[in-house]
């Protein structure tokens, strides 16, 4: 009995103080957090999220939703690390990545089992005489929805980066507004041109672009953990195999089947479009 | 029986006539009445429809205005989504809004007009609203109100109201009916009415006469002669009665002439009876109207003795010691005896006036010495207000005319008192000029102009009738009766002149009135003066005086007589005059302003001795003492009003040799109120006094013993006939009411006797007959009672000066 009752007691207070600390390092590390911006005006988009924080949370990370009222506000908390990965149609999400600001991860699979678009002309059926020129276009009102590589960022790679342009607030209001009368062309995205044709039957699909987009990519925050990243990479590339209630009414609520991986390679039709439409580093998105 | 038969059938033919023209004057009236009564009911139909046309209108308004609200909200949240091409949620909302239900349709246009809702109904839309931020607009639009709810509404008040208006007609129709019945019942008694007035004309007309005629034929056929046969013209039975008449006639002649000749001996003696009443009526007549003036006559003297005494003795009272308390009663009792006596005066005057007993003198007057004689009576009252009085008469006006003085002088003084009377501070200015001479016959236009309180022009009629006054509370301000004006302007409609104001309120009034009075050519002013104004002439006047009326007529008289007046209104100026350049006399006012007129001689005198520069200080202070005229700085003392014969004596005095100016200068003049008591020794007299009452001896005797004269007294008037045959008297004052012998008889028998002495009537009778009748029994002077002290030392000096009638 060499130890002493004092010399023990040092002993198991110290390793008391080393397993505390070593657990609190634990709980650090198991609660990962991933902060996902979306834009604050937009209505409906809490509820949209839900089925995905949700499905996060069984993986173990939490979801913070981070709202931001411009895309140029969304750049400076992608540059702040404040926001940490962000949905984006193709035009936004290349220019965050021409910015140097974010790079893609995934993006999602359609239950149609498409995972990219493009832009797509259209004009009244009255119209005879449309042509594909920029000479045609100048005479005419143009409308596209904000920041879209099917809309505004076509549009201005196509006719020049300060058109007078006619911005509709997405796709759809640019269709209805064509169907109007409002505007003479209108320039909007496959997908949901596809969907809501049969509502218009007095419009017609005149061109269309001949490069695909990738659709809804999740971008992440340059500054990102790169840890964090992967665990929600892999989180949701397991999503298409996963048949737990949870990933069901995911994929039931996005109208998904799963994600892919997606890299820079994906945004090589993309990217030359918008830095043909003027966007380059010191773009701010035009606010 | 055959007269009744007649009547009937005639009666028969008139009530058929008379019911068809009844029935159809009724039928016409009804007529009219429904047709009356249709019109009626449309407009009252027409009305109604317009008031619910009115509340359509109000209606509609009312729902339009909610809906701009409710659709100007929407088109406000409206911006966003028009911006951004977000028609779909355009689209959802309008169609939200589209379901209320005041909206019908709603189209949303872009700036351009493009549909981008288009509303359930194609109608033409009510209103149209911008959709608008800030002025931008991003599209707008239409609305067409759902009036349709409103509508329903509005027919069911028209049902109600038809209701209305059915009841309402039917009501009326009632009434028309009810009138149409009345006027049935009304035309079947009017037509019984109608009916037995034709019979009854029928009576009269031809049933009764036929019947005296039967009545007179009897009557003849009885020998009655008088009963004529009434007669009428056209038809038969006048034809009959005509005849008949005619027979009658000619039995009735001889009777009527009989008649005849006794009616006119009747007349005859009634004329006699009549002419001898109006005899009597003439003479009661002219019988009252004596009794009257004597009934004046007689009050005024009632009063006029006590009054006589009372003013009197009190005069007296004051000239002895009292107490200061004691004077201000005595003060009283002669102001009250004086207003008093002015009031009989008045009334007596006027009642004089207006029973046409007035009658004017023609005598020489001299208007100068009027007016001064006006202003005389006032000059106490306006210094005590601190009043200037000033007159003026222009250059051309006569000096001497033919009139009578005692009247013009009573319109003046009527002037003169009401203007002193209203006015509390300022001037009087009594001016006199000439308006046009024809044939020696000069208008003259007077003006009394005050700065007083002026008159309302609408009290402007009133002023003029006897006893009226502006208004109620200047009675109780200042008392009068309202009978001065009525006096002066029928006195100068006598004199065939007119009189009017011109007033202006709280500024002054003016009274202005013509006479027509034939000049007295004497070469009057001129003469007297240009002697002496050689003495004046050139020389320089300096002239200090605050009031511009004054310092006018002060230069305008100087320049008269060749000076040089040069005239400031301050002392100041004055002083810096006379510091550079000389003058030859001073006229200094004694009430200036800052510095007075004292205190301006006392500075002048530091470096102009009394010798170099003779002042003249003009004041009102009636008798100045040392302090109010301090003999050292001053030459001269002239009371105000100044009178021209004062100034140009007191002028004379300083430039002529003293020789020369013992004589121009008449000092009694000036000091006239000192001299009194030595009136005995500058003019000896014996004096006799015939007077029954011991009152008035006694005041006669103070007066007289004020004077220094003794003197003998007769009760009546024998005894005075006694003693002025015994003595030879040179003024024997008479009293002409006195027991056994009357003053006109106690004259008449001196006269008769050849005793010269100057006789003055002594009366309290004021008429004007009365002066003749003294006149006529041969006196030679005229003395109203009460008699004052200045009256009777004026009386005194007159005659004692007058050699010829000694
Ligand atoms: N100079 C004046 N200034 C103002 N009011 C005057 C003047 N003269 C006369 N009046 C008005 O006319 C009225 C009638 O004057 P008058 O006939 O002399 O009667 P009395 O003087 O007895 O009142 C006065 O009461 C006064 O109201
Ligand atoms: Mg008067």
């Amino acid at each position: 009995m060499s130890i002493s009752k004092r010399t023990l007691s040092a002993f198991i207070f110290k390793g008391l103080v080393i397993l505390s600390s070593l657990s609190f390092a634990l709980y650090l590390a198991a609660d990962d957090s991933l902060k996902i911006g979306i834009m604050q005006d937009k209505r409906g988009m809490a509820e949209h999220f839900a089925p995905l924080i949700k499905y996060f949370d069984t993986k173990g990370v939490k979801v913070q939703l981070i709202g931001f009222n411009s895309y140029r506000n969304a750049a400076e908390k992608f540059r702040d690390g404040k926001i940490d990965a962000m949905f984006a149609g193709s035009g936004v999400a290349g220019t965050m990545i021409l910015k140097g600001l974010a790079y893609p991860l995934v993006r999602p699979v359609s239950v149609g089992g498409w995972s990219t678009y493009w832009a797509v002309v259209l004009v009244p059926k009255s119209n005879n005489d449309f042509k594909m020129t920029p000479k045609y276009w100048s005479s005419k009102k143009i409308i596209c929805s904000a920041l879209a590589s099917s809309g505004e960022f076509f549009c201005r790679a196509f006719l020049g980066k300060n058109t007078k342009l006619l911005i509709a607030g997405n796709h759809g209001n640019a269709i209805s507004a064509l169907a109007k009368g409002v505007a003479d062309i209108a320039v909007v995205k496959n997908r949901v041109w596809d969907a809501v044709k049969a509502r218009y039957p007095d419009l017609k699909k005149v061109a269309e672009d001949h490069g695909k987009n990738p659709n809804n990519t999740l971008i992440v925050s340059s500054k990102i953990d790169k840890n964090l990243a992967d665990k929600v990479k892999k989180i949701l590339l397991s999503l298409k195999n996963d048949n737990s209630p949870e990933a069901e009414s995911l994929k039931k609520a996005l109208k998904i089947t799963g994600y892919i991986v997606t890299t820079k390679h994906d945004f090589s039709h993309t990217i030359p479009l918008i830095k043909h439409a003027g966007v380059d580093k010191n773009y701010d998105f035009g606010d | 029986m055959f007269f009744k038969h007649i009547s009937i059938k005639f009666m028969i033919a008139v009530s058929v006539s008379v019911l068809v023209l009844m029935f159809s004057f009724s039928t016409f009236f009804i007529y009219d009445l429904k047709n009356i009564q249709e019109h009626q009911r449309d407009d009252f139909i027409k009305q109604l429809r317009s008031i619910r046309q009115e509340e359509e209108t109000t209606f509609s308004n009312l729902i339009k205005a909610k809906g701009k609200v409710l659709v100007k909200t929407f088109a406000t949240n409206q911006y966003e989504n028009m911006k951004n091409y977000d028609y779909d949620a355009v689209e959802e909302m309008a169609s939200n809004v589209q379901k209320n239900h005041l909206i019908a349709s709603l189209n949303v246009k872009d700036p351009e007009g493009h549909v981008i809702f288009k509303g359930k109904e194609n109608r033409k839309y009510d209103f149209r609203v911008p959709i608008e931020k800030e002025g931008d607009m991003a599209g707008y639009v239409e609305v067409a109100l759902n009036l349709k709810p409103l509508k329903k509404r509005a027919l069911k008040a028209a049902n109600k109201i038809n209701m209305l208006t059915l009841n309402s007609v039917k009501e009326t129709e009632l009434a028309v009916h009810r009138i149409i019945v009345i006027t049935v019942i009304c035309a079947g008694v009017g037509t019984l009415l109608i009916c037995g007035i034709i019979y009854l004309i029928f009576f009269l007309t031809i049933t009764r006469p036929l019947n005296s005629l039967r009545d007179a034929a009897e009557a003849i056929a009885n020998g009655k002669l008088d009963s004529d046969i009434p007669v009428c013209s056209g038809n038969e039975i006048c034809q009959l009665a005509q005849s008949l008449n005619h027979m009658l006639n000619s039995l009735r002649n001889e009777k009527l002439l009989k008649e005849e000749v006794e009616r006119r001996k009747k007349i005859e003696k009634e004329l006699v009876i009549a002419k001898e009443n109006a005899e009597k009526y003439a003479q009661d007549a002219l019988d009252a109207a004596k009794v009257k003036s004597d009934f004046l006559a007689n009050m005024s003297h009632e009063i006029r003795t006590p009054m006589n005494g009372v003013i009197g003795m009190a005069e007296l009272l004051s000239e002895t010691d009292l107490s200061e308390e004691q004077v201000d009663y005595v003060k009283v009792i002669c102001e009250s005896g004086d207003s008093l006596l002015g009031i009989i005066n008045d009334i007596l005057d006027f009642s004089k006036i207006e029973s046409g007993h007035m009658e004017l003198e023609q005598i020489q007057v001299s208007l100068q010495d009027l007016i001064e004689s006006v202003f005389d009576i006032f000059k106490r009252k306006a210094s005590e207000k601190g009043i200037e009085l000033i007159h003026y008469l222009e250059e051309d006006v006569p000096r001497y005319v033919k009139g009578d003085p005692g009247r013009i002088r009573q319109i003046l003084v009527n002037l003169v008192s009401n203007a002193i009377k209203f006015t509390k501070k300022g001037e009087i200015f009594l001016s006199v000029r000439k308006n046009n001479e024809n044939n020696g016959v000069a208008e003259l236009l007077f003006s009394v102009k005050d700065t007083g309180i002026g008159i309302r022009h609408d009290q402007k009629e009133k002023l003029f009738k006897a006893f009226s006054q502006a208004n109620v509370s200047t009675t109780r301000k200042y008392g009068g009766t309202g009978l001065g004006l009525a006096i002066s302007q029928r006195l100068v409609h006598l004199m065939q002149g007119k009189i009017w104001f011109e007033s202006e309120e709280g500024i002054g009034t003016e009274f202005l009135f013509t006479l027509k009075l034939p000049a007295i050519d004497l070469p009057v002013d001129g003469t007297i003066y240009s002697e002496q104004t050689e003495n004046l002439r050139n020389k320089k006047v300096l002239i200090v005086d605050d009031n511009a009326t004054n310092r006018k007529i002060l230069s305008i008289q100087c320049r008269k007589w060749d000076m040089i007046p040069t005239a400031f209104s301050k002392a100041e100026d004055g002083l810096n005059a006379l510091r550079k350049s000389e003058f030859d006399v001073g006229l200094l006012d004694m009430d200036l302003p800052e510095m007075d007129g004292v205190e301006l001689a006392r500075e002048i005198r530091k470096f102009v001795k009394k010798d170099k520069l003779p002042l003249m200080l003009i004041s009102s202070v009636q008798k100045p003492t040392n302090v109010e005229f301090p003999g050292e700085l001053f030459s001269f003392y002239i009371p105000k009003p100044v009178k021209q014969a004062h100034l140009f004596s007191a002028l004379q005095r300083i430039f002529a040799s003293h020789a020369e100016s013992e004589k121009a200068t008449n000092p009694r003049k000036i000091h006239r109120r000192d001299k009194i008591p030595e009136l005995s020794r500058q003019y000896p007299l014996e004096l006799l006094l015939a007077e029954d009452n011991p009152i008035n001896i006694k005041l006669v005797d103070k007066i007289f013993s004020k004077m220094g004269y003794d003197f003998d007294v007769a009760k009546n008037g024998q005894e005075a006939v006694d003693m002025a045959t015994a003595k030879n008297y040179d003024i024997i004052f008479m009293d002409c009411q006195m027991p056994e012998k009357s003053g006109y008889d106690a004259t008449r028998e001196l006269r008769e006797k050849g005793v010269k002495s100057v006789i003055i009537a002594m009366t309290a009778n004021a008429l004007e007959e009365e002066e003749k009748k003294c006149r006529n029994a041969g006196m030679d002077d005229y003395l109203a009672k009460p008699v004052h002290i200045s009256d009777l030392s004026a009386k005194i000096t007159q005659w004692a000066e007058k050699p010829s009638s000694r």
